[in-house]
C-alpha cells in the first residue's frame, strides 16, 4: 500500500522534472559575417534555408542557413535599411529605407524589381502579404500604405496614428494588419480595402511601441516596447494574455517559431532569448556581446538569427533538440 | 435567320459599348496634404493637370483632416499635380495612375513647406552621415526638394542652419558644421539656385531644440546634426 502510494507521488515528479528540462534549449554561437554598419533587420525565408539582413550600411545581405555564409549582398537604397520581408514564394525582398522608399528586389540575381515611392518620411517597417499580392508599409510620417504589387502602385493608406508609426505585419490568414507607434498604441486595420479606420486600439505599452508580429495561426500578437517589455494579446479579440518584462532596453525585433508559442527576442540589452509565450517561461537566455537590433528563427527554432549593432551576423545553432511531443512543424510562406 | 442577324448586331453592339465603357472608367485619388514643419493637416488647392496642360480637376483640401479627392482622371495617365495656397510654397509632383478595374481610387498623400518668414525647414532625412561633411550618395534625392521649392518660388531666400552630431570642441564643431552648411550651398548653385538667395549660418553647439538623445534611441532614430533651411525673404 505505502509502495503504492510512493509510486503516485513520484510519477507526477518525474514527469514534472523531465518536462521543466525539456523546456530548456540551448545553442552555440556563432559568427557568420559582417556588414559594414550596424545590422537592422533579420528575416528568415520560407522553407527555413536562407535569410536576410538589412544595414545602416545601406545594403542588404542574403545568407545561407544550412552552410551559415554570405551568398549575395543588393545595393540600391540611397538610405538605411530598416527592415525587410521575404514574399511568401521567397522569390522577392520587400525593404523599406531611410530614404523613403519600399524597394523590390529579386533574390536570385539581387536586381530591383521595383521601387514604390509615396511615404512623405522614411519608411521603417515594410511586410508581404501571406498571398504576395500586398507590400504593407509604415513609415515615420504616421501612415500604413498598402501597396498592389502587380500594378506598383500605393492603392490604400491608413490613418490613425498619432506618431511616428514602427512597424508591421500581417496576419497570416490574410484578414488583418497590425501597426505599432510612438504614440504606444497598437493598431488592428482591415486588409479590406474599403475599410480605412482602425478596426481597434490596443493599449498598455506605457512607452513607444516599436514591432508587432502574429502568429502562424494568426491568434496570437506579440508586441514590444522601448522598456524591453513583450505582450501577448488574443487576436482577434485583442484581449492581452500576458506580460513579459523581456529586456532592460529597447526590444526592437520578435519573432515566432511554428508551434505558437514559442517566441525570440532580442535587444539593445545584448540578450537573445526564447520564450514560452503560453506561460511566460524563458527557454534561453544568451549575451552574444553586441547590442542587437534584429532577430528571427527558423520554424523549429533550431537555428536562431542575430543582426547586432557591431555589425556582425550571429546564427546561435541547436544543441540539445527540444523534446516534442509532435512532428517538427512544416514551413510556411511568408513567414517572419 | 432574320433574328439571328438582329442578335448578332445587338450583342456586337452590346459588346462594343462595354469596351468603350472601360476606356472611360474614371479613377479617383486621394490623399491628405500636410505641413511638413508640423506634420499637421493643411488647406491647399491640389489640381491636376494633363499633358497637354490642361486642368483635369482640382480639389480644396479640408483644414481640420487634409483630405482631398480629385476624380475624372482616366486611367494610365500621367499628371502633374500642382499645390497652390497663399501660406505655402507653389509645389509640384508628378504621378501615373495604374491600369485596372480593381480600384476606383489610389492614395497619395503631399506635405507642402510654410511660406512664411522665419519658418525652419528641418531635412528629415539628412543628406550627411554621421561625422561626415562630404554629401552622401543619393543626398541629392532629397536636396532636389529644396531645390525644387527654391527654383519654382523664385523671390524666397533661405539661410542653411547646420548643427553638429554631438557636444565637443566648438570651434571644431563650429567649421565642421560651416562644410556641411557649403556643401549644400554648392549642390543648390550648381543646380540652378541664384546664389544670392542662399545664406549660412552654422553652428559650434548642438541644437537646443533637438539636442543629441541622452539615451539609446530605437530603430531609425539615430541622431544625425540637423540641417534646418530657415526661410529668411519671402
Amino acid at each position: 500500500m505505502k509502495h503504492k502510494l510512493l509510486k503516485y507521488i513520484m510519477i507526477p515528479i518525474a514527469l514534472f522534472a523531465f518536462t521543466m528540462q525539456a523546456q530548456q534549449r540551448t545553442y552555440d554561437i556563432k559568427t557568420i559575417g559582417k556588414h559594414d554598419d550596424e545590422v537592422l533587420g533579420v528575416f528568415v525565408n520560407g522553407d527555413n534555408t536562407r535569410f536576410a539582413t538589412s544595414s545602416l550600411d545601406e545594403s542588404i545581405k542574403l545568407w545561407s542557413i544550412t552552410e551559415g555564409k554570405e551568398l549575395l549582398t543588393i545595393k540600391g537604397h540611397l538610405g538605411h535599411v530598416n527592415n525587410i520581408s521575404f514574399s511568401g514564394d521567397d522569390k522577392s525582398i520587400a525593404s523599406a529605407s531611410t530614404d523613403r522608399t519600399v524597394r523590390v528586389w529579386d533574390v536570385e540575381t539581387g536586381t530591383q524589381q521595383y521601387v514604390l515611392t509615396g511615404h512623405t518620411a522614411e519608411v521603417i517597417g515594410v511586410y508581404f502579404s501571406p498571398k504576395n499580392d500586398y507590400i504593407a508599409s509604415t513609415s515615420f510620417d504616421r501612415t500604413v500604405k498598402l501597396w498592389d504589387t502587380k500594378l506598383r502602385t500605393e492603392v490604400k493608406t491608413l490613418r490613425g496614428h498619432t506618431d511616428k508609426t514602427n512597424d508591421v505585419a500581417y496576419s497570416y490568414d490574410g484578414k488583418y494588419i497590425a501597426s505599432c507607434s510612438d504614440d504606444r498604441t497598437i493598431k488592428i486595420w482591415s486588409t479590406d480595402l474599403n475599410t480605412k479606420e482602425a478596426l481597434m486600439t490596443l493599449t498598455g505599452h506605457d512607452t513607444q511601441v516599436l514591432t508587432v508580429l502574429y502568429s502562424f495561426d494568426s491568434r496570437r500578437l506579440a508586441s514590444a516596447d522601448e522598456k524591453g517589455v513583450v505582450k501577448i494579446w488574443d487576436m482577434p479579440s485583442g484581449s492581452l494574455i500576458r506580460t513579459i518584462n523581456a529586456h532592460n532596453e529597447i526590444v526592437q525585433s520578435v519573432s515566432w517559431a511554428e508551434d505558437n508559442k514559442t517566441i525570440v527576442t532580442a535587444s539593445l540589452d545584448k540578450y537573445v532569448k526564447l520564450w514560452n509565450s503560453e506561460t511566460g517561461e524563458n527557454l534561453m537566455s544568451m549575451d552574444v556581446g553586441s547590442d542587437i537590433w534584429g532577430v528571427d528563427l527558423t520554424s523549429s527554432a533550431d537555428h536562431i538569427l542575430v543582426g547586432c549593432a557591431d555589425g556582425s551576423v550571429k546564427m546561435l545553432v541547436e544543441t540539445k533538440p527540444a523534446v516534442k511531443g509532435k512532428e517538427k512543424p512544416k514551413a510556411k510562406g511568408g513567414k517572419k | 435567320m432574320k433574328h439571328s442577324k438582329y442578335i448578332l448586331a445587338l450583342v456586337f453592339t452590346l459588346f462594343v459599348s462595354l469596351q468603350s465603357g472601360n476606356a472611360q472608367q474614371v479613377m479617383s485619388v486621394t490623399g491628405t496634404v500636410i505641413d511638413q514643419t508640423t506634420r499637421n493637416p493643411v488647406s491647399i488647392v491640389v489640381s491636376f493637370f494633363d499633358k497637354n496642360n490642361k486642368k483635369i480637376g482640382s480639389s480644396k483640401s479640408n483644414s481640420a483632416t487634409g483630405y482631398y479627392l480629385v476624380t475624372g482622371l482616366k486611367q494610365g495617365e500621367t499628371y502633374k499635380v500642382q499645390l497652390e495656397s497663399a501660406d505655402f510654397f507653389k509645389d509640384e509632383y508628378e504621378i501615373t495612375l495604374p491600369v485596372s478595374k480593381k480600384y476606383a481610387d489610389v492614395s497619395r498623400d503631399f506635405t507642402v513647406k510654410p511660406l512664411v518668414k522665419g519658418a525652419k525647414i528641418l531635412l528629415d532625412v539628412p543628406p550627411f552621415e554621421l561625422k561626415k561633411s562630404k554629401l552622401r550618395v543619393g543626398a541629392e534625392d532629397y536636396l532636389a526638394d529644396i531645390k525644387k521649392m527654391l527654383v519654382l518660388n523664385p523671390g524666397v531666400s533661405v539661410e542653411i542652419q547646420t548643427y553638429p552630431d554631438s557636444e565637443g570642441e566648438p570651434a571644431f564643431n563650429e567649421a565642421f558644421t560651416m562644410e556641411r552648411a557649403q556643401a549644400i550651398k554648392k549642390y543648390l548653385v550648381e543646380n540652378g539656385v541664384r546664389e544670392n538667395k542662399l545664406s549660412l549660418k552654422s553652428s559650434g553647439q548642438t541644437d537646443s531644440l533637438n539636442p543629441p538623445p541622452k539615451y539609446k534611441t530605437a530603430k531609425g532614430k539615430r541622431y544625425i546634426g540637423p540641417i534646418y533651411i530657415v526661410i529668411t525673404k519671402v
